[in-house]
């Protein structure tokens, strides 16, 4: 349903005080509260789920060995080592959540394709080697299980995160210009992110409202914000990628009624301090999510 | 029925594997302009008759086949006309954007559907353009954008070059139908090369990091970013001497500053129109 004019009015004067007063009174950094679990997929190499406020997602990541040698482009550019690579696909459950296709990519966009860039420029597909031309090719799949109640890339990002960070590889036992040859043992296989590695990449969505600047933004504040965008931060601090996204409140139906229309664009500063502040969020979040890790591994042990 | 009789080869050739010592690296070809001087670039109105305002972009052809910077877009405008009867009031007029790659635009070929990546294209040109659009002025109305690619560059700075070329034909385009803006909308692009320079409206394969900006030059505004590649966010002690600014955020303002040089092409294409139409106003009053 779309937002009445005085809905919009007031939602908006309100996130324009200093500091923004938020629908729900939070601070503008802090997320909905969420559950999350890893490793709930028996059959995937690395798995996590997050309820939120926000909707219902889970990830897992499937490894397949793959001969990428056979592609005669990917001869020229490859070592003795080999690489891998990395595919996401994102799906809605469909029937009962009732997103349809088009109303997910709405949503979503090619948020995909930014989050293989960014996993691509940190270097993965080089980890992903095995010999002889082999590699891993990494199947990344999301599902969305219920109708997000706002724009659920922050979301899918976190879960994303998680279901990375526990994915686990079988140790190759062959030497590199053997064909591949695994452990069969799990208890022996490698994390595909190691301590020392840098970690995967993040993605906060962030609105703006004058002055302030909001994470993990609801429908309604989507709704009035002036400018919203994606800010996709890498292991190593560098942002990969800032995508605008559409600023309609709409979830389902039609998207096209903007309330800003003809309000002309947002001052360069002030999509700066956007960046900035997600940015600066980044290493809280990735903090808490390692955290979150800890406690997993410690109950299961 | 496979054939046993005979010892055939495989069904499919296989190529034989070959592993060079060191991966081989595709040299971009130098850049022959300035950094921070821009393609030169055709841009002409009302040139599709039957729609109410339309634009044709081009880059002008590569003067040699090595260098495959090319870019033709064709924009159509049509509206603001009512919704139909079925649609549900709308207080303000409703934009809608195609975006279709025509199947030869670039090296690989294109289907007919459209997929991701022109979708995702359609809808950064519409919040781009929706923002300087007076929609209050047409209520129950649509206006329809259709951008037809009909060559392009490949990889990732070639999607960014299509966003801010279809940004500025698009606005053209719109002014052309006479669809009351704000202000005009001009696209830019600006990178990062390989040594950390910054520089305006890249070729193909010049650099490791692309932006793209929808511009209000009048209104020193930005109506849509979308940046791809890395690129830091943190102050160097280096860079404290040029204003405070961050690698992302001087390369953005690189951009906006392409996106003001394509703005002045935007104004003359917009005022040829009306120059001769005045023109042709004082032939008919002098007779």
């Amino acid at each position: 349903m779309p937002y009445s004019q005085p809905e919009l009015s007031f939602i908006s004067s309100s996130l324009l005080n200093t500091p923004p007063i938020r629908p729900d009174l939070r601070t503008s950094n802090s997320f909905r509260p969420l559950r999350a679990e890893t490793e709930i997929l028996p059959f995937t190499n690395g798995s996590a789920r997050i309820v939120s406020e926000a909707g219902e997602c889970i990830v897992g990541v499937k490894a397949e060995v793959e001969n990428f040698a056979e592609h005669m482009e990917d001869v020229v550019s490859k070592t003795a080592r080999g690489r891998g690579g990395v595919e996401v696909g994102i799906t809605a459950k469909a029937g009962s959540t009732g997103l349809k296709e088009e109303e997910l990519f709405n949503l979503v966009g090619g948020w995909e394709r930014t989050l293989e860039e960014g996993l691509r420029e940190d270097g993965i597909e080089d980890r992903l080697g095995i010999g002889r031309g082999y590699g891993w090719k990494l199947y990344i799949d999301i599902l969305l299980l219920t109708t997000p109640a706002s724009n659920p890339i922050t979301l899918l990002s976190l879960t994303t995160y998680l279901a990375l960070r526990t994915t686990r590889l079988p140790n190759p036992i062959s030497e590199p210009n053997e064909d591949p040859l695994f452990n069969d043992d799990w208890d022996q296989s490698l994390p595909l992110f190691p301590e020392d590695t840098t970690r995967p990449p993040l993605t906060l969505l962030v609105t703006l409202h004058g002055e302030n600047s909001l994470i993990d933004p609801t429908a309604e504040e989507i709704a009035v914000a002036e400018a919203c965008y994606t800010v996709t931060i890498g292991g190593n601090g560098k942002v990969m990628g800032v995508k605008t996204v559409e600023t309609s409140g709409h979830i389902v139906g039609d998207k096209l009624d903007t309330w800003l229309g003809g309000r002309g664009g947002v001052d360069r500063s002030r999509w700066f301090s956007g960046i900035r502040y997600a940015a600066s969020c980044a290493p809280e979040v990735r903090t808490a999510l390692e955290n979150l890790l800890a406690i997993e591994q410690a109950m299961e042990s | 029925m496979t054939d046993r009789r005979r010892n055939n080869g495989p069904s499919e050739g296989t190529l034989p594997i070959f592993y060079p010592d060191e991966p081989a690296t595709t040299l971009p070809a130098p850049r022959d302009r300035q950094p921070d001087e821009l393609r030169k670039f055709f841009l002409k109105t009302s040139l599709t008759p039957p729609a109410s305002g339309s634009s044709y972009l081009e880059l002008p052809s590569p003067p040699s086949p090595t260098q495959q910077s090319t870019l033709k877009l064709a924009v159509t405008v049509t509206g603001p006309r009512p919704l139909p009867h079925s649609a549900p009031f709308a207080p303000q007029a409703r934009l809608t954007t195609e975006l279709k790659y025509a199947p030869f635009a670039a090296q690989k070929r294109r289907g007919y559907i459209r997929d991701g990546g022109e979708r995702e294209l359609a809808t950064m040109i519409t919040t781009a353009l929706v923002r300087s659009i007076v929609l209050e002025r047409y209520p129950k109305s649509s206006i329809e954008i259709m951008v037809t690619v009909l060559d392009c560059e490949d990889g990732p700075h070639g999607d960014v070059g299509v966003l801010s070329g279809a940004i500025t034909a698009g606005s053209a385009a719109l002014a052309d139908a006479g669809v009351e803006c704000v202000d005009l909308v001009c696209g830019g692009v600006a990178g990062l090369d390989g040594n950390g320079r910054v520089v305006l409206d890249p070729g193909p394969g010049e650099c490791t990091a692309v932006v793209g900006v929808g511009y209000l030059a009048a209104r020193d505004e930005m109506t849509v970013l979308w940046t791809r590649g890395g690129m830091s966010v943190e102050l160097e002690e280096d860079q404290m001497d040029i204003g405070g600014e961050t690698e992302m955020e001087r390369v953005i303002q690189a951009a906006c500053k392409a996106a003001r040089e394509v703005r002045k092409v935007l104004n003359e294409a917009v005022a040829e129109k009306l120059v001769v139409e005045l023109e042709e106003k004082e032939n008919a009053m002098r007779e």
